[in-house]
This record gives structure tokens, sequence and C-alpha cells, in this order.
């Protein structure tokens, strides 16, 4: 069973979604995360355990990319593997047998209509353990300060790719704040600083995913 | 003392120039520095059809007006259509023929030290966002089909190149964005099977058509400057500040090779004061204008939120550091 768990961290840090699926090409024709979850589940392993083997493919796939041994696209590959994951998880998450690290509300703020790194974050987060609620694009800070109240306790990310719409960010953190002070806030983006996000209020800035999360798992710790 | 334009063919080149030359990958203020209508875009598109070719006419004399007043070296015309964001089109932009034609038009009516420049992209570039999920999973579990895509954007670019060189552009740049703000997009394999030999192939062929290559990417492209540097291009637009790039430090490591333009971060232009503009142009003048391969510009298209005043303290500071002694 341990040996199932291993394997599904590997499968999730190489990206390997399912049998079908010709990425690695070293592992090709192997199960992927998809049938090894259904087995797992089927030999009555803990969905909370399948979770923890996936966070950790994760989470080694993050360091890597971080280390920048693995690009955009293969870190993006580790997510939707993760996702596959997820989808066999869901019920559990549901009848409360498994349990999130906590709830990431996400969106580009408004003006902006950039979702590449906003969308990117979103899939990381998520398959570290964390519900995500993606608002979207082009965000107004009142749509943000609602989803905030739907889930008490929530943490928020704010993504803009333009220096135009950057500004707009300073505005969405005071609508949270001013409602709900004990909110925590990062942002993040191209043009996106830490200084700037001191400036505007924010709690923390995330230059790439792997910083979202670690940024997230520091509040859930 | 006179004001010297910068020679951009000679920087583009390798010769010698007394001046830094200014050339911008985009400009979007043609309007407010002319003080008159200079539609592009929608309100070009918007126009009945019997109105166009005013329109064009008036338009190149409107650019080379303020390109004379702002003392660029270089102006690059819009480019094809496009979108910044799903659904969005782009700002500086007209329809294949009104671009070819308004590059006939400024070629025809330019004085002869100006520099005509277009944007086609001849490289693969990072995926737009609709594109995004479906072109990583390509990349990785299909990549005879991105390569087939490659050699497809770098047929296109170069039949495109083409039609331009042959009204009067004389330099192409490839917008090709290949990183963001934490390196390449790219891993070092799909560099060298995608990007790398079609950057090469894409700068003999402009070579070939009597065109300088100039590529532009956003992001940091620290550990590919060299393989960018003996590709064939004459220069490296951006040197994104946003993505960490030190300009002095790209100098030294290109050596010369290639000439370096940019990097005025866009988003100061935007935001900043003008004295922090002119503060940083003065830098950027000071510690890199030496080695006569600088370019000097804003690291992306000067948009139209850029206030009037912000730009004129960037062209101040190449009044007054520009000149190279």
């Amino acid at each position: 069973m341990e040996e199932m768990i291993k394997q599904l961290a590997v499968c999730i840090e190489s990206g390997k979604i399912n049998k079908n699926s010709g990425y690695p090409p070293q592992m090709k024709g192997q199960d992927g995360a998809d049938e090894i979850t259904k087995q797992a589940l089927e030999s009555g392993i803990k969905p909370s355990e399948i979770l923890g083997g996936c966070m950790e493919g994760m989470q080694r796939v993050g360091e890597r990319f971080g280390r920048n041994e693995v690009f955009v696209p293969e870190l993006l590959m580790a997510a939707k593997a993760m996702n596959t994951v997820m989808a066999h998880l869901k019920p559990y998450f549901q009848t409360g047998e498994v349990k999130r690290r906590g709830v990431f509300v996400i969106g580009t703020v408004a003006g902006d209509l950039h979702d590449i790194g906003k969308k990117l974050v979103a899939m990381v987060v998520e398959g570290n353990g964390w519900e995500v609620i993606d608002l979207g694009v082009d965000v107004s800070p009142e749509k943000f300060v609602e989803a905030v109240g739907q889930k008490p306790g929530c943490a928020v990310g704010l993504s803009a790719l333009l220096t135009t719409t950057m500004v707009n960010m300073e505005k969405i953190v005071k609508s949270i704040k001013d409602k709900y002070p004990q909110t925590k806030i990062f942002v993040g983006g191209a043009p996106v600083t830490s200084n700037f996000a001191k400036q505007i209020g924010a709690d923390g800035y995330a230059p790439d995913p792997q910083g979202a999360v670690q940024l997230l798992n520091l509040l859930a710790s | 003392m006179a004001l010297i334009q910068g020679d951009i063919r000679s920087v583009l080149s390798g010769k010698k120039t007394k001046a830094v030359p200014l050339w911008e990958l985009e400009f979007h203020l043609w309007e407010e520095f002319a003080g008159r209508p200079v539609p592009f875009g929608k309100a070009f598109t918007d126009l009945p059809d019997s109105n166009r070719e005013k329109a064009l006419m008036d338009s190149a004399e409107a650019i080379l007006e303020v390109s004379d007043k702002l003392h660029f070296s270089a102006v690059t015309i819009p480019g094809g259509y496009w979108e910044t964001s799903p659904g969005q089109p782009a700002f500086y932009w007209l329809p294949d023929r009104s671009r070819l034609r308004l590059a006939e038009r400024l070629a025809a009516s330019k004085p002869p030290q100006l520099l005509l420049v277009a944007n086609v992209c001849g490289v693969l570039s990072m995926p737009d966002s609709p594109r995004f999920m479906e072109f990583c999973t390509r990349l990785l579990e299909d990549p005879d089909s991105v390569q087939a895509e490659a050699e497809e954007v770098l047929a296109r670019g170069i039949e495109d190149a083409s039609k331009l060189v042959d009204v009067g552009v004389e330099a192409v740049c490839s917008p090709s964005d290949i990183a963001d703000n934490r390196g390449p997009f790219f891993n070092p394999e799909q560099m060298d099977r995608f990007i790398l030999p079609c950057l090469r192939r894409w700068a003999a062929a402009v070579r070939d058509l009597g065109a300088f290559p100039i590529l532009h990417t956003d992001g940091n492209v620290n550990s590919y400057l060299d393989a960018i540097a003996e590709s064939g291009v004459s220069a490296l637009q951006a040197v994104d500040p946003l993505a960490g790039m030190d300009i002095k430090k790209a100098q030294e490591k290109v050596g010369g090779r290639i000439a370096l333009a940019g990097n005025v971060d866009c988003g100061l232009l935007v935001s900043g004061r003008p004295e922090t503009v002119f503060a940083a142009a003065k830098s950027l003048l000071l510690s890199c204008k030496s080695g006569g391969k600088l370019i000097l510009g804003a690291s992306n298209a000067v948009q139209r939120h850029v206030p009037i005043a912000n730009y004129l303290a960037l062209t101040e500071a190449w009044e007054q550091y520009g000149r190279i002694e």
C-alpha cells in the first residue's frame, strides 16, 4: 500500500495523468495518477493518505520548479495529474472524510483580462490540498468582498499582469480589509513586487505558484 | 550642444555612431503628440472604406512629424491584428493591406536617416491564454505537432516580412515572448528544438531579404543571451527590467555581438513621475552608451496611458546624455 502511494507521488511529480497519456515518455504505457488512485481507493487506502501522497509529489515538482529544473509546462502537467486525483477524491471532500487545508479565493483584478498566471497558481494551490474559488478575470472589489463573505476565514490571491491594472489591487485590498480585517491577502503578477505588496497593505507577495503555496501553507500550519 | 540623432543602422550593423539611437517597440502616443486623430485598430476599421486611404496618408504625415519632434531614429509601423487578452483587440494594429500601404507611404516620404521597423512574428512564442493549457499539453505529449507549428510560424513570418521589405521596411522584429519573470518558458530541450534553430533560420532569412532581424522577448533570458547573440539577430529588444534583467550585465555578456534595445521600465513610464523617468533614462544612458550598442527606448510598448510629460522626460534625458563621446 505504501508502494502505491509512493508510485502516485511519482506520477504527480512527473505529470503522468493516465495510462494513455504519452508524457513522460519514459513512463509510456504505465498506469498514471488516474488508474493508481482508483486502485488505491479500491484496495482500501484512506483518501487522506492518497491526498498526502499527491501533495508530496506536488511539493517535489514545486521545489524542482523553484530550482529551474522543470518549467511551466511540466508544472502544469503535474497540476493536471493532481486534478485527476482530486476528481476521485471529490466525494470524500464533500462528506468531510478528507479535509482541505483551507479556502483560497483568487482572481485577476478589475480592468485586467489576463488569466494564465492566475490559472496556474489556482491549479498548483489546489493540487496542494486547498479548495480554490476562482473568480475569473476583471474582478471588482465588490465581487472579492462578496466571495470572502461566503467563505469566512479564506485567504485571497490577487493577480495582475499590467502596470495599469496592478494599481487596482490597492482598492481591492482596502475593500476586503475594511470589512474582513483578518483576511490574508496575497498578490502576484509580472509587474508586482514585494515592496508594492507592502505599500498597498497586502500580507504577502508570491513570485510564482510555489511561492503562493508556501505563503498559504504557513497560514495552515 | 547641437543634437545628433543616433544612426540606428550603424548600431545594428556593428559600426560606431555619435549618439544613442531612440526607438520604441510600439509607440501609441502619435495622436497625443501630433494633436490630431491618428486612427489605428478599431478607430481605423470603424472608418468608412472611402476615408481610409486619406486617414493612412494623414497618419503617415503625423508619424513623421512626431518622429522628428521626438528625435526617433526608427519607427515601428502598426502590427497585424492581435489580441492583448481574449476578445480584446490590441490598440496598435491595421488590416494587412492598410499596413502595407502605410509602410509604403512612410518609406516614400520619410527622411533617409529614419529606419522603418515592422513587428512580424517569425519565431514561436509562449501561447496566449485561450491556447495555454492545450499548448502546454501538446508541447509535452505531442512535440512533433509543436515542431510543425514552429515551422509554420517561421514560414509565414518570412513571407510576411518579405512583403513588408518590398514596400520599404528595413528592420523586422519578431515579437516572440519566450520567457516570463522567472526565466525561459520552454525547457532546454524545447529551446534547442523549437526556438533556437528557428531563430537562426529566421534571422538568416531576414538578412537575405536585406533587412535587420530583431528579436523581442519579455521575461528573463539571461541564460540564453549567448545563444541569442550567436543567432544572427542584429538586436535584442526589451531586456526586461521587470524580470530582473540587468542591461549592463547583459551588455557584458553579449560583448558587442548584438545591440540591446530598451530597457526603460514601461511601467515606470505609465505610473512614475517625470523626474523618475528622467533619472532612469539618464542612468541607463550613462552606464550603457559607451559601447555604442545601446538603443534607447521603453522595455515594451509605450501605451496610451503614458503621460506625455513622462515620455518627454525620457527624450530630455536622451537630449542631455545620448551623445557618445
